[in-house]
């Protein structure tokens, strides 16, 4: 049983191409069962974002698997298999486990710490438990990075603060306000960023919206998505006084609001502390302004540098972040490890040998008279019960191990006989090819091959 | 009795020291942990029931008059720092989760504080007759406890002049520790008019309880011209101006902030007066009393 991942993302594969290999929602539980329906394939959970295409499956041979993942996506897009080839990766192991990890914990996002992905890994692993397409390796793994991006959600800052600019204009209005429930926003023009940063912050409780600009009824709309007020862009000052907090980004090629229109609003709403952000170039907002008492400007390079540090901060936290995610994958590979047929059998008839050996050596301390061959007699009756009982089973347990559920007769063996450790016995270890002693060493089971 | 509340007072400034060390661990850390924030607030309030019950038990077995002096004084003020700071914290929980940042300047002062009772421990005052009165405990009490809030409007003071600073100077400062773990201006401003606005009702108490006492006294009848009382009436006319300001002419802000930093100054004038002799007072009781 193998971990294989097969992706591409922004940083292998160009826009064309990630634009064309996409699972919708809508078609996602269609495509799980087309991919499990693969021989090769026991389980799969299909992450589609708009950055990163990724399968995740188990497979119960690494090139096979490997081998119908590009078959099947070549397929299903209708995309020639050569030319896809150049732009899928594949991780397999610890590597595949490791890469879903830092997927998770947006460590190998396009903007490093973004919200979005742990619910988008959610949703995709969501989607194939409900699909059946996923058991218990790809259900627990999927559980584990989810919480191990958790976890590193509240043990770094590395989604702290803003790294966008019109987050970066929420994030200082939120240091002059604790909160912007119930505050009033005055919208200056009706482009595309004004829209862009009033989305911010009517989404962080900014309730009322002014909205003025040179033509009208580009106002009006834009007042209405908000359902806010639309005033004419001549007395737009006059309505300032209502306002906490000012977004001016229009095309005029001068100020448009000056120290002595500010000095007069102050003086209305009494000091009552205002926010100006000017996103426009030329800017709009005389910088003079800033130094009104209780009036706090910023321009687009004000922004800029906070989002700069932001950025700076979020590569510090990044590498403490690493950490984490190393330390949850390791107990994950642990764990992993203990599903492995082989030496569950093996520390199996440990336990039993030792049992008998006990029990022998107790009875026959009884027994001094026994001659040495009925010794051996007896040696080889007690042999031949303890194997002729557990036969059954690991031949059993051995013919479930290929099959897609077979870990959960393994989790009931251990359970049953109370096998706590990890590992069976050294020399029975080499006997076959096994997850455990791949993660253990990949160099040398890729180089067996 | 005294062996017991030596023991507790020494727990309370092993508190004092965790709290005032988790504070700071808090403000320092790269992520908040929940359990240096516990235990920040729980060895803070450790303290200030370990205090509490120091005061009352010794009050309690070696008499009132006994226990005045500059100890009991200074751990009562340390008593109220901590009360007021968890009072503001309890209040503010809600709505700012970085007001607790505060408690790095208020639980060192109240650990130096302790410091300065222990350094003064055994110190007994002699009191006279005239200090003899329900009057005098009320009015020192009260006075305690406007000191004891000044102190955190003053704490709150400086951090909203920090934090207007880097709001003022996003380009070329970077935002740092203040940016990130200080309260925002809105809830500084806040917190610092309610602590002025305590303050000050207790401060009008202490001058008014004072001068009732000073009248029913022959000799005190000059207090007017005693210069501690005259300081404390320019404090209170301070904070009272800060009060006054803020609503009639909006100076909420920057400006207030000065005026609680002011008024503060005033303030630890006025407490001098009486401690160190500097200038002759009614109030001159040596080690601080006053």
């Amino acid at each position: 049983m193998h971990i294989i991942v097969a992706g591409l993302s922004h940083k292998t594969a160009p826009v064309e191409i990630r634009e064309k290999v996409t699972f919708p929602e809508q078609i996602l539980s269609d495509a799980l069962h087309i991919l499990t329906g693969y021989p090769s394939i026991n389980e799969a959970v299909i992450l589609s974002t708009c950055n990163r295409m990724e399968i995740y499956v188990i497979a119960g041979d690494v090139d096979k698997g490997k081998d119908d993942l590009t078959q099947f996506v070549s397929s299903y897009h209708g995309i020639i298999r050569d030319k896809l080839e150049k732009y899928l990766y594949f991780r397999e192991g610890k590597n595949a486990i490791l890469h879903l990890f830092r997927v998770t914990s947006s460590l190998d996002s396009m903007v490093l710490g973004e919200a979005q992905i742990q619910g988008q890994v959610k949703n995709a692993y969501d989607a194939a438990f409900e699909a059946e397409a996923t058991s218990t390796i790809l259900n627990r793994l999927f559980r584990h990075a989810l919480l191990a991006g958790k976890r590193v959600r509240t043990e770094t800052e590395i989604g702290e603060s803003a790294v966008s600019v019109s987050y970066a204009a929420v994030e200082l209005a939120k240091k002059v306000f604790e909160t912007l429930d119930g505050r009033t926003a005055m919208l200056i023009g009706a482009g595309e960023m004004i829209e862009l940063t009033a989305t911010h912050l009517v989404a962080n409780g900014v309730n009322k919206v002014i909205v003025t600009n040179r033509t009208f009824e580009r106002a009006e709309i834009l007042a209405a998505k908000y359902s806010g007020t639309a005033v004419p862009f001549s007395d737009f000052v006059d309505h300032m006084v209502h306002a906490d907090i000012v977004i001016s980004s229009t095309g005029a090629p001068h100020y448009i609001v000056g120290k002595d229109h500010i000095t007069k609003v102050m003086h209305k709403r009494k000091n009552k502390p205002i926010f100006f952000i000017d996103i426009a170039v030329p800017r709009d907002i005389d910088p003079e302004v800033a130094n009104l008492y209780n009036v706090f400007a910023y321009d687009i390079d004000d922004l800029d540098s906070v989002v700069q540090t932001n950025l700076e901060e979020r590569k510090k936290a990044a590498q403490i972040a690493e950490g984490v995610v190393e330390a949850e994958v390791a107990n994950f590979s642990s764990w992993l490890a203990s599903l492995e047929v082989t030496p569950t059998i093996a520390i199996l008839r440990r336990q039993a040998e030792e049992i008998r050996i006990k029990e022998l050596e107790k009875h026959l301390r009884k027994l001094p008279n026994l001659s040495d061959s009925d010794i051996n007699t007896l040696n080889a009756l007690t042999s031949a019960i303890i194997n002729k009982i557990l036969h059954k089973p690991i031949v059993k347990m051995k013919e479930c191990a290929n099959r897609k559920d077979g870990y959960l007769y393994v989790e009931s063996l251990r359970y049953l006989f109370d096998i706590e450790d990890g590992n069976g016995q050294e020399d029975e270890e080499s006997e076959t090819e096994t997850a455990a002693s791949f993660i253990a060493n990949p160099e040398f089971h890729q180089a067996n091959r | 009795m005294e062996k017991l509340t030596i023991v507790l007072f020494w727990l309370s400034l092993v508190c004092g020291i965790t709290s005032s060390l988790a504070y700071i661990g808090n403000f320092a850390a790269k992520a908040e942990r929940r359990i240096h924030t516990y235990t920040a607030v729980g060895s803070a309030l450790g303290t200030f029931t370990l205090l509490m019950a120091v005061i009352f038990i010794r009050a309690n077995a070696l008499g009132v008059e006994k226990t005045a002096g500059p100890f009991t004084m200074r751990i009562i003020f340390s008593t109220f720092i901590i009360g007021v700071f968890l009072l503001i914290e309890s209040i503010y929980a809600g709505r700012s989760s970085k007001v607790k940042a505060f408690g790095m300047v208020v639980m060192p002062i109240s650990v130096i504080l302790q410091f300065l009772a222990w350094h003064a421990y055994g110190l007994t005052e002699k009191l006279s007759d005239q200090l003899k009165s329900y009057w005098v405990g009320i009015h020192v009490t009260f006075a305690v406890l406007a000191y004891a809030s000044m102190t955190v409007a003053l704490a709150i003071a400086i951090a909203y002049l920090l934090q207007e600073r880097q709001l003022r100077a996003m380009r070329d400062k970077k935002p740092g520790k203040i940016f990130r773990k200080l309260p925002s201006l809105e809830i500084s401003d806040d917190l610092c008019h309610k602590a002025i606005a305590f303050s000050f009702t207790f401060l009008t108490l202490v001058v008014a309880t004072g001068i009732i006492r000073a009248e029913m006294l022959p000799q005190w009848s000059m207090w007017y011209k005693d210069f501690k009382i005259l300081m404390a009436i320019a404090t209170w006319l301070v904070y009272g101006g800060y009060l006054v300001v803020r609503t009639t002419f909006g100076w909420q802000g920057k400006r207030a902030n000065m005026f609680a930093v002011v008024g503060f100054i005033v303030a630890i004038v006025t407490y001098l007066i009486g401690n160190t002799g500097l200038l002759p007072s009614i109030h001159s009781y040596g080690g601080g009393l006053g």
